[in-house]
């Protein structure tokens, strides 16, 4: 059983993704659109893209090793021709700091291998740590928006970022350097002590 | 959005009635052969019959309404990939509805395999076909069911090459008769799609 | 030869005797007298695209799949003169400003085209389905032809 699945979002997700909209970190972090938005609206709003919006915005829900939600994700901006879209997270508060950084993989995964996605945007608020640290936000950013989004009460610097196909097996391939070295320098302690 | 050719193609205004007098059979260029080339109007050839219209197949074809048509094909999951040109990993329910009725497919249960079909605007006696498990008495009972009640008479599948469902088609008497080399794009690669054409008896011919 | 958006004014480019569908849109040879020609619409929504060659004809990009990244061809000219070129450009379109991977389209052999045309522009003829169009009164086959953009 994979630890995190992506499956499309349905009806019956709208009220726990809608509640994710009013949580305060989630207003602070992403948008507070639905505190001016009424629960119909809020309802409507999401029906309308699982009916209607493909060509414009894709919901995906992302569960955990069990089958229970972890957060949400959806694709704006997209592009089609140029296979490019924009990727936001939602994660549900008792899930963050988990399995964050795999909803994202997945997320990715899913957006390249079926979708067909080859650049892939972040966008994240610079003071958002939930998924990336304050030092991973600095270093993968290539591009700093001041005064980009004004969120419960205050005006928002947004860290933008593409992950191109290459990008991601660069990650890879550093990841297997870095488990690879970690091997060898067991392995030469083990040699030393025995 | 669909594998499928036959889908009818609401651009077409009008075509053609009529027959033609005195018309020579055309002189055609053609480029080595296919491996079952088919004659200008799809020769009849031995083995091309898929099933006796009389024989009795033993397994029980339901047909499913428009709603049911699309949770079966979800909790179907990878097998329904392909399925009438359809994708349910990439399509979202409201998505697969929208095309099966733009298709007028039909979906059904024949035993334990979800089968469907839609049948060809531009040749009504001809059908699309699709299944989701290599079980070949599931093809030959859509068949039956169509040769029966729809006067179909030839069916055409395209199926993602090395799905089960290819075993279904060849092993209920289709006929490979070309590929669509990379037609298809899922698990972060191309896939070729090979089509396949089976015939039944004309029992009731004009 | 570029592809331009249509206008209103291309209204006598998108209107002929052409079988629907058909990958090589050359005009029919004795179309009935009663039949009305073919119309191309605009397209319905992003699954088509539409693309005008001034003075020479269209190229129609329909059951377009952005994640398959391909698309069923058709072409449609007046006279014949031109066909290689406008295929062409359609290709080069398809495979440069929409980023397809693959076009593939109809031939119904009993027209009588020349295929040649399809051979220099990269395609190759793929399967042939036997009666699956109704044309001058009786059942015909047709030809799949596709290309493959290979980086």
């Amino acid at each position: 059983m994979p630890r995190m699945t992506v499956r499309h979002f349905t009806e019956a997700d709208i009220p726990i993704r809608s509640e994710l909209l009013r949580e305060p970190h989630f207003q602070a972090n992403l948008t507070d659109f639905a505190v001016s938005t009424d629960d119909d609206g809020l309802t409507a709003n999401q029906h309308r893209t699982i009916h209607e919006d493909h060509q414009y915005k894709r919901m995906f829900t992302m569960c955990g090793p069990k089958g229970e939600i972890v957060g949400f994700s959806w694709i704006t901006s997209i592009d089609w021709p140029s296979q490019s879209c924009e990727l936001s997270f939602g994660v549900l508060p008792r899930f963050r700091g988990g399995l964050g950084a795999e909803a994202v993989a997945a997320a990715h995964d899913y957006l390249r291998a079926e979708l067909n996605m080859r650049v892939i945007i972040n966008q994240v608020f610079a003071h958002n740590t939930m998924l990336q640290s304050a030092d991973a936000l600095a270093t993968s950013r290539q591009v700093l928006a001041s005064y980009d989004t004004f969120t419960v009460g205050e005006w928002r610097s947004a860290c933008y970022w593409t992950l191109t196909e290459e990008d991601v097996q660069e990650r890879q391939r550093q990841g297997q350097a870095r488990r690879q070295e970690l091997a060898e320098r067991i392995r030469a302690r083990v040699q030393q002590s025995s | 959005m669909t594998d499928s050719a036959l889908v009818h193609d609401d651009n077409r205004e009008n075509r053609p009635h009529g027959t033609r007098p005195g018309r020579q059979a055309p002189l055609l260029r053609r480029q080595g052969a296919l491996p079952h080339e088919a004659g200008e109007h799809g020769d009849v050839r031995p083995g091309d019959a898929i099933a006796d219209a009389g024989s009795p197949i033993d397994t029980e074809l339901s047909l499913l309404d428009a709603a049911s048509a699309v949770v079966k094909l979800r909790e179907t999951g990878d097998a329904a990939r392909g399925f009438l040109g359809l994708d349910p990993v990439t399509q979202n329910d409201p998505l697969l509805a929208k095309h099966l009725s733009r298709m007028s497919a039909q979906v059904g249960q024949a035993g334990e395999t979800v089968v469907g079909w839609a049948q060809n605007a531009d040749q009504p006696r001809q059908a699309m076909l699709a299944t989701t498990s290599d079980d070949a008495d599931a093809v030959r009972a859509m068949v039956k069911f169509l040769a029966t009640y729809q006067r179909c008479t030839s069916y055409v599948a395209m199926v993602p090459a090395g799905a089960e469902a290819e075993k279904a088609f060849t092993g209920s008497g289709f006929r490979e008769i070309g590929v669509l080399p990379e037609h298809r794009y899922a698990g972060g690669t191309y896939h070729d799609v090979r089509v396949y054409f089976g015939r039944t008896e004309d029992t009731c011919p004009a | 030869m570029m592809l331009r958006g249509y206008r209103s004014a291309d209204a006598a480019l998108l209107t002929g005797p052409w079988l629907p569908g058909e990958l090589l849109g050359l005009p029919v040879k004795d179309w009935p007298a009663l039949a009305e020609p073919t119309t191309i619409r605009p397209p319905a929504d992003y699954n088509e695209e539409l693309g005008v060659a001034a003075d020479v004809g269209f190229a129609r990009f329909a059951e377009l799949d952005w994640s398959h990244r391909r698309a069923r061809v058709e072409i449609g000219l007046h006279g014949a003169d031109q066909a290689e070129q406008l295929l062409k450009t359609a290709v080069h379109y398809a495979f440069t400003a929409l980023a397809l991977r693959r076009l593939h389209g109809w031939v119904t052999p009993a027209l009588g085209e020349d295929t040649a045309i399809l051979e220099s522009a990269g395609f190759a003829r793929e399967t042939v389905i036997p009666d699956v169009l109704w044309f001058d009164g009786r059942p015909v086959a047709r030809e799949i032809w596709g290309v493959v953009r290979h980086d």
